[in-house]
């Protein structure tokens, strides 16, 4: 670049900064004054999509969304965003929009087999009531089901525990990021006692190496992944190591791009710590003050029958026990097991254990979506307790979310079958009895048996157990594995399925009822994202229609089953402040309803690890990551100074595992192969994801033309040397089919993404390629989460 | 040790291959049953850079989509071909000048300060915002 110009960019630049200046720094909070430029008023929200949490600003004009921008005010994101973020503005406005509940009719009454039709929301709710005290009064409560998701806000996860729990007194409350996220719970809570990373995105800053477990971070969380690469690019010795069972766009910024057999992530984590130990690697203060040693139940199934069960049968063990155990992990025996080389394992192992060297280990979906998922999570948080590389800045295990509210909603407030708010469980008596206490609820309202998580849910609507099936902000009947079973399940007599939802979606095709749902920034909204961080947005715009909230739906449901009483706060105490935009549940409460149900909410948390501000401060900032003591967020947990729950003089203290004396476990988990492995007539692994431009099952983002354009089609992608032997290339067509289904779809070898050779790649995004009725629907037997990952299939040319 | 292929990478099926007689069909939305799977080719320009016209961004401060081929084109540690032509918007042909990556493109997100030479390590990866356009439309999508 030459002077002038580079001066000229200068000057652009300083100009631009003013602009900025102007713009955020000197407002101390949003509402922005309008733009006048460009006549919108911006006001901040987070992102509609994945589990980051970037905050963006939307610019509206005339009730409509216009534009968005990165939020510079945001520590998340700092003013930039993806493309799935710079789409926002669009996901709204698709033109098939629902805009009116639908019911199955016909000649003018609900039949299951009739047409859907358009309805007063009246008649849908007085349907929807109906079916369920029937189901009820047949079945009992527990044969009325809820699934939502990740993607609710924090006061509609809320509400659905509070109705479902306190109210219908059923547990079958469960939600997608079962899917998703089951396995890092339950890793966090078997390893530490507590849910959620120990860190923030803060902590990439003084990280020397970064290891990707099964994770496509550049595609995944490009904004996270945009960190990571500030980091590498702006110190030469930090560096970056890909393991994966396919390429893919994140080994751009990698110094190894290191391929290991899918299920095998298994023996590798252990054949690092073997060589730890072998190596003198290990950080033995760290491992005698913090920490003790266990081991579990082995040879633990994968859930592929129905009504199956497990119980966790642990012991401690000592120090030399584990060591014997892990010993059997030699690098030849893992490179016989993962195809890693011995020179990879050993580098590995050198770099976790160098104690100059900060590492910071991510996994999402590769290690969560994994029938021995919980196993892999307690493996990586192993071998950062070994090294003691945990809970400082630069040294955490970082476990990666999905969906924007995973955390904020599913996981802490607790909306799956077994869960309460704050980390309790229905199973045990003083968690209930808070709850009811807290929902003002006589002592023994709450049951105490866990029913179905998601898998086993679809299993009992299958067979009967449950007749009343409600989705909300999820899409069911295309993410479910193995979906051919459960989807004739639905479809059975005396099912009777309810879809929230925006869109026309695969789902909606076997609802019975299809209530239109206001989404985003149609509502008033919180969601959490995967550094703990809480954030609120407020209502911007009137969802079009009669389109309703899921809150509205929610508190609508309960009072049509004489259960309003939940959600009745008084008047006074929550008043609508002046000019602000109700939302829909809040106008026809006539109270502040979020508020009331935060301020609630926030009392499970209150002493107890899991603190939250009150209600209107999170709308002055941009979110607050808890726990939050005395106004202050929280960086870093169980360490002094940064954690206030940590006792003066422990320096570090895992205080999740109180009964555990304040240490980490950490837990011998041997390899086990997967549930279905290729055989002579199913030859390869299918492993099933995303893309960057897509979101989840695509009824968004793919009704925005830049993103629909971007990636139009799910492809299967192949090695180019299966493509060979299958005699396959680029744009053919081909079947792919397992025991349980198949689809036709078309080929790309060695694209975007190249999996290892044995193996096809198809992303999930596209409903004209129903992938999983292909996959298998085996689980972790700890966390339930189902394995998306492996199945086996055969390829033909069609 | 398997270092990058850049190749491989960004080979991203630039192969033109034109399914002309796919085509999309969302089928019944009120019937009750599965409609008919349509699927498709992703089929991108095959022209290189500096042979294509600009699109139009969606909303005034969008990313700008990438209107041609990006075959044998790839980002690295120690590289970005995309920068080469774009940091400066030099002119490919004659005509088509490549657009010039702007000063927000430049400017540290912690001090606020500008950066000298270099975009900044969270711009670096150009297509987690800029991404390129296939021929299909998505008006074939609506339903109803």
């Amino acid at each position: 670049m030459n002077n002038l110009t580079r001066r000229k960019f200068i000057r652009k630049s300083s100009l631009a900064l003013c602009t900025l200046g102007a713009g955020f720094y000197l407002n101390p909070y949003e509402v922005f004054a309008g733009d006048p430029e460009k006549d919108l008023l911006w006001d901040k929200a987070p992102c509609r999509f994945c589990g980051t949490g970037c905050s963006v600003l939307v610019g509206v004009k005339e009730g409509k969304i216009m534009a968005v921008k990165g939020d510079p005010r945001s520590s998340v994101n700092r003013g930039t965003l993806c493309i799935k973020g710079y789409s926002l503005p669009f996901i709204q406005y698709g033109k098939d929009r629902l805009t009116r509940p639908l019911v199955r009719k016909r000649n003018g009454h609900y039949d299951k087999r009739g047409e859907l039709t358009e309805t007063s929301w009246d008649e849908a709710m007085a349907l929807v009531a109906t079916k369920a005290q029937e189901a009820i009064k047949e079945k009992g409560p527990t044969s009325v089901a809820m699934f939502g998701s990740g993607q609710w806000t924090i006061w509609e996860g809320y509400a659905a525990a509070k109705l479902w729990k306190g109210g219908l007194r059923s547990n079958s409350l469960e939600v997608n990021a079962r899917h998703c996220m089951a396995s890092a719970v339950a890793g966090f809570m078997t390893s530490f006692g507590m849910d959620e990373p120990m860190g923030t995105y803060e902590d990439f800053l003084e990280a020397d190496a970064f290891v990707l477990w099964g994770a496509n971070m550049a595609e995944m969380h490009p904004i996270l992944f945009s960190k990571v690469t500030d980091r590498l690019l702006s110190n030469k010795n930090a560096l970056l190591i890909n393991l994966t069972t396919l390429s893919n766009r994140s080994s751009q910024m990698a110094a190894k791009e290191i391929l290991f057999k899918p299920q095998s992530d298994l023996a590798i984590a252990n054949g690092i710590a073997n060589l730890l130990i072998k190596k003198g690697l290990i950080n033995e203060p760290f491992v005698n003050k913090h920490t003790l040693f266990k081991r579990g139940k082995e040879n633990i199934g994968y859930g592929l029958e129905d009504k199956f069960t497990f119980e966790e049968d642990a012991k401690t063990i000592d120090f030399e026990t584990y060591k014997k155990h892990v010993s059997r992990y030699t690098p030849e025996y893992v490179e016989r097991i993962s195809g890693v080389s011995i020179s990879d394992l050993n580098d590995l192992s050198q770099l976790y254990g160098d104690p100059k060297l900060k590492v910071i280990s991510f996994w999402t979906m590769g290690v969560n979506q994994h029938t021995r998922g919980t196993w892999m999570n307690n493996l990586i948080n192993n071998l950062h307790l070994l090294t003691g590389k945990i809970s400082e800045p630069g040294n955490q295990p970082y476990s990666l979310t999905g969906q924007p509210s995973a955390c904020g909603t599913c996981r802490e407030v607790g909306t799956f079958t077994h869960r309460l708010p704050a980390d309790r469980v229905v199973t045990n008596p003083e968690h209930r009895a808070v709850s009811e206490k807290i929902w003002k609820l006589p002592p023994g309202t709450i049951p105490t048996k866990p029913t179905y998580h998601a898998v086993e849910m679809v299993r009992a609507l299958d067979r009967g157990e449950i007749r009343v099936f409600w989705s909300m902000t999820a899409n069911p009947f295309q993410d479910y594995p193995n979906l051919n079973r459960y989807k004739e399940g639905a479809l059975k007599e005396g099912r009777f399925i309810i879809v929230s939802d925006v869109y026309p979606t695969r789902s909606t095709e076997v609802a019975d009822v299809v209530l239109p749902s206001a989404m985003w920034v149609e509502k008033e909204g919180a969601f959490g994202n995967a550094e703990r961080r809480t954030h609120f947005w407020k209502k911007m715009v009137d969802a079009p229609g009669e389109s309703k909230s899921d809150l509205w739906q929610i508190v609508e449901f309960a009072r049509r089953m004489g259960l309003g009483k939940l959600f009745e706060y008084p008047k006074s105490d929550y008043p609508l402040p002046p000019g602000h935009k109700a939302s829909d549940a809040s106008e026809s409460a006539g109270l502040y309803i979020e508020k009331a149900l935060w301020e609630e909410y926030r009392q499970f948390g209150m002493h107890h690890g899991h603190d939250l501000a009150p209600f209107d401060l999170y709308h002055q900032t941009r979110g607050l990551r808890w726990p939050v003591v005395n106004g202050k967020e929280t960086l870093i947990r169980y360490r002094e100074g940064s954690d206030p729950y940590v006792e003066k003089g422990k320096g570090l203290q895992f205080y999740g595992n109180k009964k555990e004396k304040d240490r980490a476990i950490i837990w011998f988990r041997p390899y086990e192969a997967a549930a279905e492995q290729p055989d002579a007539e199913y030859p390869f692994w299918l492993c099933t994801g995303r893309v960057l431009e897509h979101w989840h099952s695509g009824t968004m983002s793919r009704r925005v033309k830049a993103l629909y354009k971007a990636y139009p089609h799910a492809t299967a992608n192949l090695h180019p040397k299966d493509g060979q032997k299958l005699g396959l290339k680029s744009g053919d067509k081909a079947r792919i089919s397992s025991r349980r289904g198949e689809v036709v779809l078309y080929v790309e070898v060695g694209g975007r993404v190249t999996p290892q050779e044995g193996m096809v790649y198809v992303p999930w995004f596209d409903e004209e390629v129903m992938i999983n009725k292909v996959t298998l629907d085996a689980f972790c037997p700890i966390s339930k989460q189902a394995d998306f990952k492996k199945c086996a299939v055969k390829i033909e040319k069609v | 040790m398997t270092f990058l292929k850049q190749s491989k990478l960004f080979s991203l099926s630039f192969l033109s291959i034109l399914v002309a007689s796919t085509f999309l069909s969302y089928g019944i939305l009120f019937g009750n049953g599965e409609a008919i799977s349509q699927p498709g080719m992703n089929t991108y320009p095959t022209s290189p850079p500096g042979q294509t016209k600009k699109l139009e961004r969606p909303y005034q401060g969008a990313p700008p989509l990438i209107p041609h081929s990006l075959e044998g084109l790839g980002i690295t540690r120690s590289g970005n071909d995309c920068l080469a032509c774009h940091s400066e918007g030099i002119e490919i042909e004659k005509g088509h000048i490549a657009t010039k990556v702007p000063p927000s493109h430049y400017v540290n997100e912690y001090t606020g300060e500008q950066t000298k030479d270099q975009v900044i390590g969270v711009r670096y990866n150009c297509l987690q915002c800029h991404v390129p356009q296939s021929e299909k439309d998505p008006s074939d999508l609506v339903k109803k």
